[in-house]
């Protein structure tokens, strides 16, 4: 679960990018989060995984107290979000199969976990027969998708995604989000940060939450279609 | 288990992949290393010899001719009980006498008259402890009845302590400027290291790889190079010390220690020192560009 209490983030250049956000996100939702170019949809990507801290306030992410917690914990809260960028962030002169399970390997996860895991996750996300490929060799598509592989890999309770398609052509970027969606009826979190709108109207099922200006301007909560009904 | 083999792995490959830096680094810690081990050498030496002279060392105390036997059994006590004294022995006038028709051999009969009016004095040999405190000793010896001279020739133990304690000195200052130099560049490595690999680490980051973890292979990288460098200096330390070493000791007609009775001594400390001084400039890095 993540709760955001009247969190408050400014800079210390006196920046406000968050003037006051109440969120609350249960286990299993799948949420967009929209917002433009310095509405602080960064910034609370940032308190959420924890690289800055909230000046005021109150987060509380997968049972950690983010005002409290010690900096040693940091690694053990980052294990239960997966992450998923817009520019991919893989490692170039790693193998699609060493970039999985690098993630899992620098968590100290022992080599047969490793071996078991990785080759199911990268078929659960259509790449099993990529393994040996370099990240190069890939697709826009396909390199989000093992991005969302590593993401996945550590078993996260939830997955922030920023701008998973911002880099990914049309066509692949449904691709993308089918795979999040049976992600997410799997049973993890979806947050999902972006300023597309034409990608938040055709899922516009999901919970919509607009940030504008450093305050949650808009909280549209998701139909039932969207959560593993029938439908 | 998996975690050492990985670290190791990172960190070897972390050496490999600023090859130039980490030569470097190693070469100047080696020559650091080098200076010191030299310095201790030479300084061991120097300490050999000055027990080799002090063994042999003795101060010559040449009494009065009226001195009478008596007096010069209650003198021979005195001087023992001092506390530099390490023996004596008592050269009668007719042993002298002897002594040095031995040393004139053939010419001895250049001596011959002198039975009746020997003309040399009755003398204590006098052994002395601590080279140190000669100039002390003579002076204590000097001023006791019925002595007629002290030889006064000045100690070369007292000259090689001299030159031994500059020789050190101008050591500790050269290896604590090379140990600053090594400090930079390793330090420099590591901190390439981090430049090169930063976008592994930020991804290290945001799985939720503890700071030990991103960590330790930069640390171990710093432990290869000071390993690296201890080896290589032991290596040259033997050249250095059987090559050069012998050639100055030998211009200056002095037995040189052997190097094996010192060389697990010597090896311990080469790798521990370059052990220690990698992985402190590693450690100097990590904090300044490493924040995790």
């Amino acid at each position: 679960m993540i709760v955001f209490k009247d969190t408050v983030k400014t800079y210390d250049n006196g920046t406000r990018a968050l003037k006051g956000i109440d969120l609350t996100v249960e286990d299993g939702e799948f949420v967009f989060i929209r917002g433009a170019s310095g509405s602080g949809k960064s910034t609370l990507i940032k308190l959420m995984m924890r690289e800055e801290k909230a000046t005021s306030g109150e987060i509380f992410i997968n049972g950690y107290d983010l005002t409290k917690i010690k900096d040693s914990e940091v690694p053990y809260l980052r294990r239960t979000m997966g992450v998923v960028f817009q520019d991919f962030r893989l490692i170039a002169n790693k193998t699609v199969y060493d970039n999985v399970a690098f993630a899992m390997r620098v968590t100290g996860a022992k080599p047969q976990d490793i071996r078991r895991r990785v080759p199911y996750i990268l078929s659960l996300v259509g790449l099993a027969k990529k393994a040996r490929s370099m990240p190069l060799q890939l697709s826009g598509g396909e390199q989000q998708r093992v991005s969302l592989a590593r993401a996945l890999v550590n078993n996260p309770i939830s997955i922030l995604a920023d701008e998973p398609t911002g880099n990914v052509d049309p066509d692949m970027s449904i691709e993308i989000m089918e795979l999040f969606e049976e992600i997410n009826r799997r049973g993890t979190t979806i947050i999902m940060v972006t300023h597309d709108a034409t990608l938040v109207d055709r899922y516009d099922y999901h919970r919509v939450i607009t940030i504008d200006g450093g305050l949650i301007s808009d909280d549209k909560p998701g139909s039932d279609s969207g959560k593993g009904g029938e439908a | 288990m998996e975690k050492v083999r990985y670290f190791l792995g990172e960190g070897l490959r972390n050496i490999r992949s600023n090859g130039f830096v980490s030569a470097a680094s190693i070469g100047v810690l080696t020559i650091c290393l080098l200076l010191l081990g030299s310095s201790y050498l030479f300084s061991e030496n120097v300490k050999n010899l000055i027990t080799q002279v002090e063994s042999k060392n003795q101060i010559m105390v040449y009494l009065k001719d009226d001195v009478s036997d008596a007096s010069i059994k209650t003198l021979k006590s005195d001087i023992e009980s001092m506390e530099n004294v390490k023996g004596v022995t008592f050269v009668s006038k007719a042993e002298a006498l002897k002594n040095a028709e031995k040393t004139l051999g053939d010419k001895s009969k250049l001596l011959s008259g002198f039975e009746s009016d020997n003309p040399y004095p009755n003398s204590f040999e006098v052994a002395i402890k601590d080279m140190s405190l000669y100039s002390q000793t003579v002076k204590q010896l000097t001023k006791l009845t019925g002595v007629e001279n002290v030889s006064d020739n000045s100690p070369i133990a007292a000259k090689l302590t001299n030159i031994s304690r500059v020789i050190n000195r101008v050591g500790i200052v050269l290896f604590l400027i090379l140990i600053g130099v090594s400090l930079f560049l390793i330090s420099n490595a590591i901190k390439i290291a981090v430049f090169v690999r930063r976008r592994e680490i930020n991804i290290m980051k945001f799985v939720g790889a503890t700071n030990g973890f991103i960590r330790w292979p930069f640390v171990v990288e710093g432990m290869f190079i000071g390993l690296a460098a201890g080896v290589l200096g032991i290596v040259l330390q033997w050249y250095v010390y059987t090559g050069l070493f012998s050639k100055i000791f030998t211009v200056l007609n002095v037995t040189q220690m052997s190097i094996s009775n010192m060389m697990p001594y010597l090896s311990a400390g080469y790798l521990a020192t370059g052990v220690a001084i990698g992985v402190l400039g590693s450690l100097i890095s990590l904090h300044k560009y490493l924040k995790v």
